[in-house]
């Protein structure tokens, strides 16, 4: 039976999922090994000191990079994070439909973009990491893509 | 030696070389990272505008008209699909505008929301280079190279929506039927056609011909709904959103509705049951946390006329649960607990009431109608008589204090009151002219 044409005892699922309403929850802290700053549970440390951030600061994933076999990430922080040349270690952690992922990678900053003087953009390049690890990281967003593509494509009906 | 460029790569270029774009996000290296990809791909920074508000965003698509529109699901101050309204609005040739949402919210009724509205392509963040641009170029090449069926039905939809012709379009959609295996969306624009031409039956036909190709088309099963909601055919109705909900995700807009035909087709355990659904919900809409609150409370009326208190009391406990301290829901359960001569419960829901919200006319009104129903009428008028003079002006305060004035005695303050009410609030004078004195 296609999936246009699904048996009438085929109900798919409740009429309100609690489920649909949920998105990949990312978690992240961001440890840059050169200079001992550290970003994570809402507040920036620098050695024993530390000092709240907003709401706004927390650290986004962006980006996957990929060159050639290299593997890397952008990621936006707050400012003053990072410099070229900086080593990070980045802890990620990814929630969705029961499954956590959660890894920790170290790379180092090839590129570092202030952005109006409010936060950073920071491009890196993955030096020790668990390539399967970030592979199963890399295959929850893609098939969370094409599983969007095709509903959406099955909604808009072309 | 670089790869020559395909067919479809150099179409792309050409498209994109001269489109002007908005970039709108709040995060800047979101922002700055899809501006950089979109000039890799061809684009023209001087063609580029970033915004980083709702509001810029906004006043930029209404100043420059942009071709296409990037932007996250929400963006600081509003949604990102009311963008999507408006680029519709300054560039109303579709066949020129593309909409892009690529945003870190993957959830499916992200998704269903942005499907409503036809945007062009959905991409999450984190994102990679290679998908940002195939989905793109993809989206892109669908829209100047349309295949002869999809060619077809946008002049079709040009016909009907833009020129107002809707024989024409009717010609154009029964043409595409021919050029699909499963025209299941022609069929879609053919009941749309109809449903314009007022020819209902026959849209109906239209819609259930289109869900035989596809049994669980969207746009067919939405259609056939709200059609038959215009025709009041709710039970139909009802049966086709539980479907549409069965297998497509929620969106608030289509739970509102599911909620609404349980309510008006009498299916109070379904409600129960979506309940305990919606309990499951981390994030609520505004607006679906009122349908809820509303459908409980509706519930709970329904098994209070047919004597269940208890099970009416455990649904209104529920909905003032979920009303989080919503003032108007609260007071529609006190005011249904005092016409049942339930006061005691009644009283309970005043405890509900934000202390912000209490010297606010809801909390005021609902304290005193609560007390008339327990308390001496002699306290009441005094209670009363103090809140008018604050300048609270509501029509059950007026009726209310004009019963309490009946019962102390007071004919003429009570017939003044009735009267100043049938002044202030037309609609309800009958409501007032039946409490007054020479009547009863």
């Amino acid at each position: 039976m296609s999936k246009e044409n699904p048996k009438d005892s085929d109900s798919q699922g409740p009429i309100i999922n609690p489920d649909d309403f949920r998105s990949i929850v990312l978690l992240m802290e961001f440890e840059n090994l050169t200079t001992k700053v550290s970003i994570r549970d809402g507040k920036r440390y620098f050695g024993t000191k530390s000092e709240p951030l907003k709401p706004e600061d927390e650290i986004r994933f962006i980006e996957f990079l990929e060159e050639d076999t290299d593997q890397g990430m952008v990621i936006e922080c707050p400012p003053n994070a990072g410099s070229s040349g900086h080593q990070v270690k980045i802890m990620v952690q990814s929630h969705f439909r029961g499954n956590t992922i959660k890894q920790e990678v170290i790379g180092m900053i090839t590129e570092s973009e202030s952005l109006e003087k409010t936060s950073q953009r920071l491009s890196i390049r993955l030096t020790q990491f668990d390539s399967v690890a970030w592979a199963n990281l890399k295959e929850l967003f893609a098939t969370r893509q094409r599983e969007v593509l095709e509903l959406l494509q099955s909604m808009r009906g072309h | 030696m670089a790869k020559p460029k395909s067919n479809n790569e150099k179409l792309f270029d050409t498209y994109i070389r001269d489109k002007k774009i908005v970039v709108a996000d709040a995060s800047n290296a979101s922002r700055a990272g899809l501006a950089r990809a979109m000039s890799n791909m061809g684009a023209q920074t001087q063609f580029m505008t970033l915004a980083n508000t709702y509001e810029v965003a906004r006043d930029a698509i209404a100043k420059h008209k942009p071709n296409i529109v990037i932007c996250d699901f929400e963006i600081g101050g509003g949604r990102g699909l009311d963008l999507l309204q408006q680029q519709r609005k300054e560039n109303p040739d579709s066949k020129n505008s593309l909409f892009v949402l690529v945003t870190g919210n993957s959830s499916q009724s992200a998704v269903a929301q942005a499907a409503e509205e036809d945007v062009d392509t959905f991409l999450l963040k984190p994102y990679t280079i290679e998908v940002l641009r195939q989905s793109i170029m993809k989206a892109v090449l669908a829209k100047i190279q349309p295949s002869e069926y999809m060619k077809t039905i946008n002049e079709g939809k040009a016909k009907l929506f833009e020129e107002g012709k809707p024989e024409d379009a009717i010609a154009l959609f029964k043409k595409a039927r021919t050029l699909d295996k499963k025209p299941a969306l022609a069929f879609f624009y053919l009941g749309q056609a109809e449903e314009i031409k007022k020819a209902l039956d026959l849209a109906e036909g239209d819609y259930q011909q289109g869900l035989s190709y596809n049994k669980i088309h969207y746009k067919c099963m939405v259609g056939l709904f709200e059609m038959l909601m215009g025709q009041k055919k709710y039970a139909k109705a009802y049966d086709v959103v539980k479907k549409i909900s069965r297998y497509f995700p929620a969106n608030p807009q289509r739970l509102a509705s599911v909620l609404r035909l349980a309510i008006m087709t009498g299916a109070y355990e379904d409600i129960e049951r979506y309940y305990q659904a919606f309990t499951g919900i981390d994030q609520r809409d505004e607006m679906l946390v009122k349908y809820v609150c509303a459908a409980l409370v509706v519930c709970g009326k329904y098994y209070l006329k047919n004597s269940h208190n208890a099970r009416a009391l455990e649904l209104f406990e529920k909905a003032g649960i979920t009303a989080g301290g919503r003032t108007k829901i609260l007071r529609e359960i006190i005011t249904t607990l005092l016409q049942a001569e339930l006061p005691a419960e009644a009283e309970k829901y005043l405890k509900r009431f934000p202390s912000a919200n209490q010297s606010e006319a809801d909390f005021l009104v609902c304290e005193f109608m609560v007390h008339s129903a327990i308390s001496p009428p002699a306290m009441s008028v005094d209670r009363g008589r103090k809140i008018l003079a604050q300048g609270i002006s509501d029509p059950d305060l007026y009726k209310g204090l004009a019963k309490v004035y009946l019962q102390t005695n007071l004919k003429d303050a009570a017939s003044s009151l009735l009267d100043k009410g049938k002044e202030l609030w037309p609609n309800l004078a009958k409501d007032f002219e039946a409490l007054l004195p020479e009547k009863k």
